[in-house]
């Protein structure tokens, strides 16, 4: 096991900035069906900014995050951590489209399994996973299994598992894309607030470009697949309320991000 | 209340399948008129089982320690042994088929040596019935941890877990009920190999256990009371299922979906 | 060599229970017809060894083909439920021990005994040449252990008499191989069998033969069922006539049919069937036999039998017809037929009948 650098020094740690520098991934298949998935991306997210990745299906965002989290390996170009605070192996929070629970244990055991695998002693490891299931509300239910939750609580059990380990970067992969809207936009803020708080850097993936523009700071539209990047929205909200999503301001963005993945898709506005 | 109902009436299709059964073998005995010597009554077998039943009591006392130790041994044995082939292809590839001779070899053969390397009593009785459950602890065990959901394994891989850690911390309980399951079958094979290991091993006397009942009954013509031991080491093999059963769902209730999600 | 195991028990047990599945109703009588076809089967209980030599140097003396029959040789094993097969008619005849007919006849069987190979029982005890045991009475008063068949009346017979409450008493399996690893261990054998086996290989035994202690079963029986007697009397008389012939035969000259069995049995060399046959001699032949015929039973034999396992709680009562109830057998026609006897066709034999 190897303990991920400089965990228990926790809240010091600083958001890191990511470049992606022509970064491309072929997928080897038997002779011509090799898919391209990715094809030089260029991309530079700054220390604690709010980024959202939005794209036809297959486009390749999902690998981007992959790639971040050294789950898969890009063919070309390269990702780059800027600002990393230890000079070690960046700390990353990843949240999976399904909450990907172990069913045997509780909730709180399975927000602190990183903690454990990171070799934390048991007393903090209780500590933090409380902590971080706090901040999802989800106290009450911390000696619960998943199977006796909702899809919304057991997403938001993944969520505390991923920002329990203090991340310096989070990705979220589409994390609620199988809830129902009414829970979406309650875990959508949830986020969004424990993003102000936290002041990781934030990475999310996701399909809906209401909740794109509701989250993040800017909107980065991919073409479909080789994923190559199009163009993107700067979302200059002031304020990020329940409201907000009915403002004529917020139409406009959207209006905005859909014209510009017209474009992506080959449609001429 | 209601629940306790409903599972009364999960019991009525097996008890009464038992009961027809056992009407259709009186019946067919008295119609025929068959003797004794190939097909006992029911009514001679309860009679024969009553008649003798404390050396009967003994002798299911006497199998149920030898089938369960047997049993005990080849649960721990073949959750390590599954577990360590579950750490590597290699180590599957080499040593799987050779698990597999287990199951192939036929016991009433090995049971012999079994007592000519273990000597005569209780070690080769547990050594047989170990051999015969252990194959279905391993394969069970081997594919629970084979079968473990990628995304789960993703997610170890994303926390850089280790290989011991992923063993303990994922691998090991996601294959519970597969390990379950292969002890479950294991329970009932215990005891026919340790029947199997008693027929060549086991002590004669007032506390000889079923495996030697059965063989005096057998060569006495005394059918009545064979069936009646046949009979005994069925229970005891139903006891030692319903034990592991019992376990499986104490430890998989909260969690598996096959012990029923809890609400 | 290995006598009755128990090991596949289980699978006698099956066979037991097919046998009742497929008994219902069938014909007692088995597969012979009144006339014209006379083939019939023996279903022996043990693989082809001195024990059945008179069989096979029936069959190459061509005893039974001059009493018109066409028999065939079942070889048997442990697994092979010999009784049962004959009582439920399966088969015609079969060879099983005085013991088993008596029990099985008590469970509802209707076996009737027309011949026996041996006058005296041949199991035994054997225990290695250096163990401290000089007699059978030592042996059952120590505390040593015996893998025999313990459920066998005379194990039940010994411990009356001499005790046994601290012998350890374990099964008997086919191999010799515990005994041979186990110089402490006392086995059950047939005296002309395991011994000689053993001897050949180097291994010295003592033996004690059961029947010195007074328990004496008839062993080597044939049998048939009381139907398959009443419907075909004369083919059980002409199988007894020629199995008479075909044991005199053999302890004439056994090397043909050792020869002849040793090719069905591999395990039994020629030179331990020779030495078997000759060990076997004495228990096959005695002044009932030369005064009447090999084979030849006695009412009193078998009373005492069914007295003896009635008082060992072996038995529920004794029957009440021993002659012509528990065994029949055809009067000797031709006058004793003796080992020095040439062998003769039937109706030469009769011609010469004294009466």
């Amino acid at each position: 096991m190897t303990p991920l650098p400089a965990i228990s020094t926790a809240k010091a740690s600083q958001p890191i900035g990511v470049e992606l520098h022509g970064l491309g991934r072929i997928f080897a298949g038997a002779g011509e069906h090799s898919v391209e998935a990715l094809r030089a991306v260029d991309l530079s997210v700054a220390p604690g900014s709010f980024t959202a990745l939005i794209g036809p299906s297959g486009c390749g965002k999902t690998t981007i995050l992959r790639i971040l989290a050294g789950l898969d390996r890009a063919t070309s170009g390269g990702v780059e951590f800027t600002n990393g605070s230890s000079g070690g192996e960046a700390r990353i929070g990843y949240c999976f489209q399904e909450p990907r629970l172990l069913p045997w244990r509780t909730v709180g055991a399975n927000v602190a399994l990183p903690l454990e695998l990171a070799g934390v002693a048991a007393a903090e490891r209780r500590m933090r996973a409380a902590a971080a299931v706090g901040k999802v509300e989800l106290s009450g239910f911390i000696k619960t299994r998943p199977a006796a939750l909702s899809g919304g609580m057991r997403m938001r059990a993944a969520m505390a598992r991923a920002v329990v380990a203090d991340p310096q970067l989070l990705l979220l992969d589409e994390p609620f894309g199988s809830l129902d809207e009414v829970t979406r936009y309650r875990l959508d803020e949830m986020l969004r607030e424990l993003w102000r708080v936290e002041g990781f850097t934030t990475i999310l993936v996701t399909h809906s470009i209401p909740e794109a523009v509701f989250l993040a700071e800017r909107v980065v539209v991919l073409s479909p697949r080789p994923g190559r990047i199009i163009g993107e929205v700067a979302i200059d909200l002031a304020e990020r309320t329940p409201e907000t999503r009915a403002t004529d301001h917020f139409s406009r963005l959207v209006q905005q991000v859909y014209r510009l993945l017209l474009s992506a898709m080959g449609h001429e506005p | 209340m209601s629940s306790g109902l409903a599972r009364l009436a999960v019991a009525i299709p097996p008890v009464a399948v038992v009961v027809a059964a056992i009407a259709i073998w009186w019946l067919a005995v008295r119609t025929f008129d068959i003797p004794q010597y190939l097909l006992p009554a029911p009514g001679a077998v309860l009679e024969a089982v009553w008649s003798d039943r404390e050396r009967l009591a003994w002798a299911m006392l006497g199998t149920a320690i030898g089938a369960s130790s047997g049993f005990l041994l080849a649960a721990v044995l073949g959750v390590a042994i599954g577990s360590v082939l579950g750490l590597s292809r290699f180590l599957e590839r080499g040593f799987y088929p050779l698990t597999l001779l287990l199951q192939m070899v036929p016991l009433v053969a090995l049971a012999p040596i079994l007592v000519v390397w273990l000597g005569y009593g209780q070690r080769a009785v547990i050594a047989a019935a170990a051999i015969v459950a252990l194959f279905p602890v391993i394969a069970n065990t081997l594919g629970g941890m084979r079968s473990v959901d990628r995304d789960l394994e993703e997610l170890f891989t994303l926390c850089r877990a280790g290989t011991l850690s992923r063993w303990w911390r994922l691998r090991l309980p996601a294959a519970v009920p597969s390990i379950v399951t292969g002890l479950r079958i294991a329970a009932g094979l215990a005891v026919i190999g340790a029947i199997v290991g008693e027929f060549v091993s086991a002590y004669a006397g007032d506390r000889a256990p079923l495996g030697m009942v059965i063989v005096s009954a057998m060569k006495e013509y005394r059918t009545d009371l064979m069936f009646g031991a046949i009979g005994l080491a069925a229970i005891v093999g139903f006891a030692l299922f319903g034990i592991v059963n019992l376990g499986g769902w104490l430890l998989l209730r909260r969690w598996h979906t096959s012990a029923g999600d809890a609400g | 060599m290995p006598r009755p195991s128990m090991c596949r028990s289980l699978l006698a047990a099956i066979a037991v229970s097919a046998l009742a599945l497929a008994g219902c109703g069938s014909d007692p009588g088995g597969s012979t017809s009144r006339d014209g076809d006379r083939s019939v089967a023996v279903q022996l209980n043990w693989v082809p060894e001195p024990e059945f030599g008179g069989f096979w140097q029936a069959q190459l003396d061509g005893d039974f083909a001059d009493a018109k029959l066409k028999v065939e040789l079942i070889s048997g094993g442990p697994s092979v439920p010999a009784a049962q097969l004959v009582a439920s008619g399966k088969v015609p005849f079969g060879v099983v021990s005085g013991g088993e007919l008596l029990s099985l006849n008590e469970q509802g069987g209707n076996l009737v005994a027309i011949f026996t190979v041996f006058q005296g029982d041949p199991t035994a005890i054997m225990v290695h040449a250096q163990s401290p045991w000089q007699t059978l009475e030592q042996l059952w008063r120590s505390d040593a252990t015996i893998a025999c068949e313990s459920y066998l009346p005379y194990v039940t017979y010994l411990n009356r008499m001499y005790g046994g409450q601290n012998l350890k008493m374990v099964p008997h399996t086919t191999s010799l191989a515990n005994f041979v690893n186990d110089s402490s261990l006392a086995q059950q054998c047939f005296v002309f069998a395991e011994p000689v086996t053993l001897e050949l290989e180097g291994i010295e035994t003592r033996v004690f033969p059961v029947l010195e202690s007074g328990f004496n079963p008839y062993t080597g029986v044939v049998v048939t069922n009381r139907a398959y007697l009443d419907a075909n009397p004369a083919i059980c008389r002409d199988m007894v006539e020629a199995l008479r012939r075909g044991w005199a035969g053999y302890l004439e000259d056994p090397t043909r049919a050792n020869e002849a069995m040793t090719k069905l049995n591999p395990a039994m060399s020629l030179e331990a069937m020779n030495l078997a046959a000759k060990k076997q001699r004495f228990l096959v032949e005695d002044e009932v036999t030369r005064a009447n015929a090999i084979g030849w039973m006695t009412a009193e034999r078998w009373k005492t039998l069914a007295e003896q396992m009635t008082e060992l709680g072996k038995l529920k009562s004794v029957p009440t017809a021993i002659e012509g109830g528990v065994f029949w057998q055809p009067p000797v026609s031709a006058g004793p037929i003796t080992p020095n006897e040439p062998t003769a066709p039937p109706g030469a034999a009769a011609n010469e009948s004294s009466g």
